[in-house]
């Protein structure tokens, strides 16, 4: 189990992903394990694992098949600054995707 | 069970329980008692019969058969493959044990003994072959002995030869239910909560662990070439509490019980008897259920010394579950 860490040690700051559309792909599954999701991705046959927060960001994302004002929400729930939360999950979103965990497109 | 070759004799069809799975067999097999467990659950229906054929069924040398997985264990003399053919269903076999077919819903399955004894061919039938039929419906399958603690199931989880067996021994001796051996069998029920079925009514030990034993939780059945198959008794389907990986350590220390948290799927995942079918349905179907039972089971580790002596772990281990709900 591979972890998915949204801003894991200082890596180079990703570009924002702006408002996109979020969608999990069909070979994709994912189910909670105590406060982790772990998430199997069935091309690859790789699991990986999200903690509490990235999970958090995760099913907020795929509640709202959106990413449209969801690091304002992330940043009042955190106590964060909004541009800190965008990076976050700018980097979440670019390590799910790029992993194939997640499918993004612009918003229309 | 007598050494040398044969076929198991031919009776009339019998009905047992066994993996979660209603059996109904045309011979005799060890540990297996008509109707199974008292008062257990019924399952999916599935039929055995023995074949005399030594060769593969016509069909299985065409291109359409798929190979799943091929272990050649030299050491041991041993080949073991299981192949996957469209219409067919799979194949099972392993050089000196036999080979058993599977149609494709899990429903009939035959098999042909191609062992020095008969005890070999069952031990093949009631380690491998059962097993994989009930992962055809659905159950999912853990590399674990089972046994019964204060009326729940407790998963005993660890590779061949770490002590699983042994410790199941121990526990039964100590007072502890008896549900598998070498292979639990879990599913959901209609409440979404793991159920642990019987296997076997038999505890195989080797000779060596067995003389480890301060007594012995029931008559010698059957076995050979070193393995002693102990007659037991299977208690029904029981909701799972506890998973316990057991996991050797050096030394000669006591046995050791630390928790294990519930975000970490590895040791659940690596516990997984059966790997060869890796269809979507499946894969997801088995990570559901770890999920659950990674939500409503206590995980644990049992670190066992080397040269420890198994009553000491067993008792480590029920003092621990004394204290869980």
């Amino acid at each position: 189990v591979r972890s998915v860490s949204p801003a894991a040690g200082n890596p180079p700051q990703p570009a924002p992903v702006g408002d996109v559309s979020i969608r999990v792909p069909d070979g994709v599954i994912h189910r909670v394990f105590g406060d982790q999701l772990v998430l199997l991705n069935l091309q690859t046959g790789e699991y990986h694992g999200l903690n509490a927060t990235a999970r958090h960001m995760f099913e907020l994302m795929v509640d709202r098949s959106s990413t449209s004002g969801l690091a304002a929400d992330l940043a009042r729930e955190y106590g964060r600054p909004d541009a800190e939360m965008q990076s976050d999950l700018s980097a979440l979103c670019e390590a799910l995707s790029g992993r194939g965990l997640l499918e993004l497109e612009p918003a229309p | 069970v007598p050494p040398g070759h044969g076929s198991p004799r031919s009776i009339e069809p019998w009905q047992t329980r066994v993996y979660g799975l209603a059996l109904t067999s045309t011979f005799p097999i060890l540990g297996l008692v008509p109707g199974g467990a008292a008062g257990d659950r019924r399952g999916p229906p599935v039929t055995i019969t023995h074949s005399d054929e030594h060769r593969p069924a016509a069909g299985w040398s065409s291109p359409e058969v798929v190979s799943l997985a091929r272990h050649d264990r030299s050491e041991r003399g041993l080949t073991t493959s299981i192949e996957t053919h469209p219409r067919l269903g799979y194949r099972l076999s392993a050089s000196g044990f036999g080979w058993a077919q599977i149609d494709a819903r899990g429903r009939e399955v035959t098999i042909s003994a191609d062992a020095v004894s008969e005890w070999r061919s069952q031990r093949y039938l009631l380690a491998q072959v059962l097993p994989f039929a009930a992962g055809l419906h659905g159950l999912e399958l853990l590399h674990a002995a089972g046994v019964i603690v204060d009326g729940a199931a407790v998963a005993l989880v660890a590779g061949s030869g770490v002590g699983k067996s042994t410790l199941a021994a121990e526990l039964v001796c100590a007072g502890a239910g008896f549900l598998a051996d070498d292979v639990l069998a879990l599913e959901l029920d209609a409440q979404q909560q793991v159920i642990a079925h019987p296997g076997p009514a038999l505890i195989v030990l080797t000779e060596v662990a067995a003389g480890h034993l301060m007594s012995l939780p029931g008559p010698a059945v059957g076995g050979d070439e070193g393995e002693l198959a102990l007659g037991v008794t299977t208690q029904p389907a029981t909701k799972l509490r506890a998973v316990v990986v057991l996991e050797r350590a050096p030394g000669d220390g006591p046995a050791v019980v630390e928790p294990l948290s519930p975000d970490d799927p590895r040791p659940l995942l690596a516990g997984a008897y059966e790997t060869v079918r890796r269809d979507p349905a499946r894969i997801a179907g088995q990570l559901s259920l770890l999920a659950r039972v990674a939500g409503g089971a206590r995980l644990l580790r049992l670190r066992l010394s080397a040269d420890g002596a198994p009553d000491d772990a067993a008792g480590t281990l029920l003092r621990t579950l004394e204290g869980i709900e």
